[in-house]
């Protein structure tokens, strides 16, 4: 539903910055590593959106490989990194094949691989504020070097198993993790 | 066992950076700071995986 249908031919700025506050993705804040460890969303998720868009830009072409970023959610200052409550799936493909890899158990999702270089990936993350399982589905892009340079690519999901509220993440990087996140909200109506 | 021995075991040893640095967006103050990961941090980071095809 639109947020107001115009009658007259009178487009005023309050109806534009209504407008322009209730895109249908919402920019919600950013982040950039630039051979870092981590990329820590502290307190992100609020109330005005359930769902997220989450796009990840790597900043230049990687010849060498090691560079796998994982997903983990995040309450205040902390992630959950124990409890193996994350369970996962993804399905990846090159030129020559394709195969499929998962757990029911793990202390991170997995969206790209270890032996790969910059990943481009994006993924939405369902409802983390509200205390039920979190589940997120995702994409990635990515160069394999060695032996190539080739495709990987892989499409992913996975849950947080409990019932607890999360207000942020973190993408866990190898080496070399550097590139921007950009984190959108989707307009609720 | 060794920290960096027991990282590079599970094939997330940060060769490149090995203060093991976060960078963290804070939603509530607006503020972007980059900080050191604390030593439980270093310890929980998660496991590598590889399914490519080549390389190590």
């Amino acid at each position: 539903m639109a947020v107001k249908t115009f009658t007259t031919e009178v487009l005023t700025s309050a109806d534009t910055n209504t407008y322009l506050a209730n895109s249908g993705l919402v920019y919600v804040t950013q982040g950039t590593v630039s051979a870092n460890t981590a990329l820590n969303f502290t307190s992100i998720f609020t109330s005005s959106y359930v769902n997220y868009r989450v796009v990840f830009t790597p900043s230049a072409r990687q010849t060498a490989p090691q560079n796998q970023i994982n997903l983990r959610v995040r309450s205040g200052s902390t992630d959950l990194a124990t409890g193996n409550k994350y369970q996962w799936g993804r399905m990846y493909y090159y030129n020559a094949g394709s195969g499929s890899s998962g757990s029911v158990a793990d202390n991170a999702i997995n969206i790209s691989d270890s032996n790969t270089g910059f990943p481009a990936f994006s993924f939405d993350i369902y409802a983390p504020l509200v205390a039920q399982e979190t589940f997120v589905t995702g994409q990635t892009s990515v160069q394999q070097n060695a032996g190539g340079p080739f495709l990987f690519g892989i499409n992913w999901s996975g849950f947080v198993d409990n019932t607890t509220a999360y207000d942020g993440f973190s993408l866990i990087g190898t080496s070399n993790f550097s590139g921007t996140a950009r984190v959108y909200g989707y307009r609720q109506s | 066992m060794e920290q960096a021995t027991f990282l590079e075991q599970r094939g997330f040893m940060d060769t490149d950076n090995p203060n093991y640095t976060a960078v963290e967006v804070n939603g509530l103050t607006g503020e972007t700071v980059t900080r050191q990961l604390t030593p439980d941090e270093i310890a929980e980071l998660p496991q590598a995986t590889n399914e490519t095809p080549f390389g190590s």
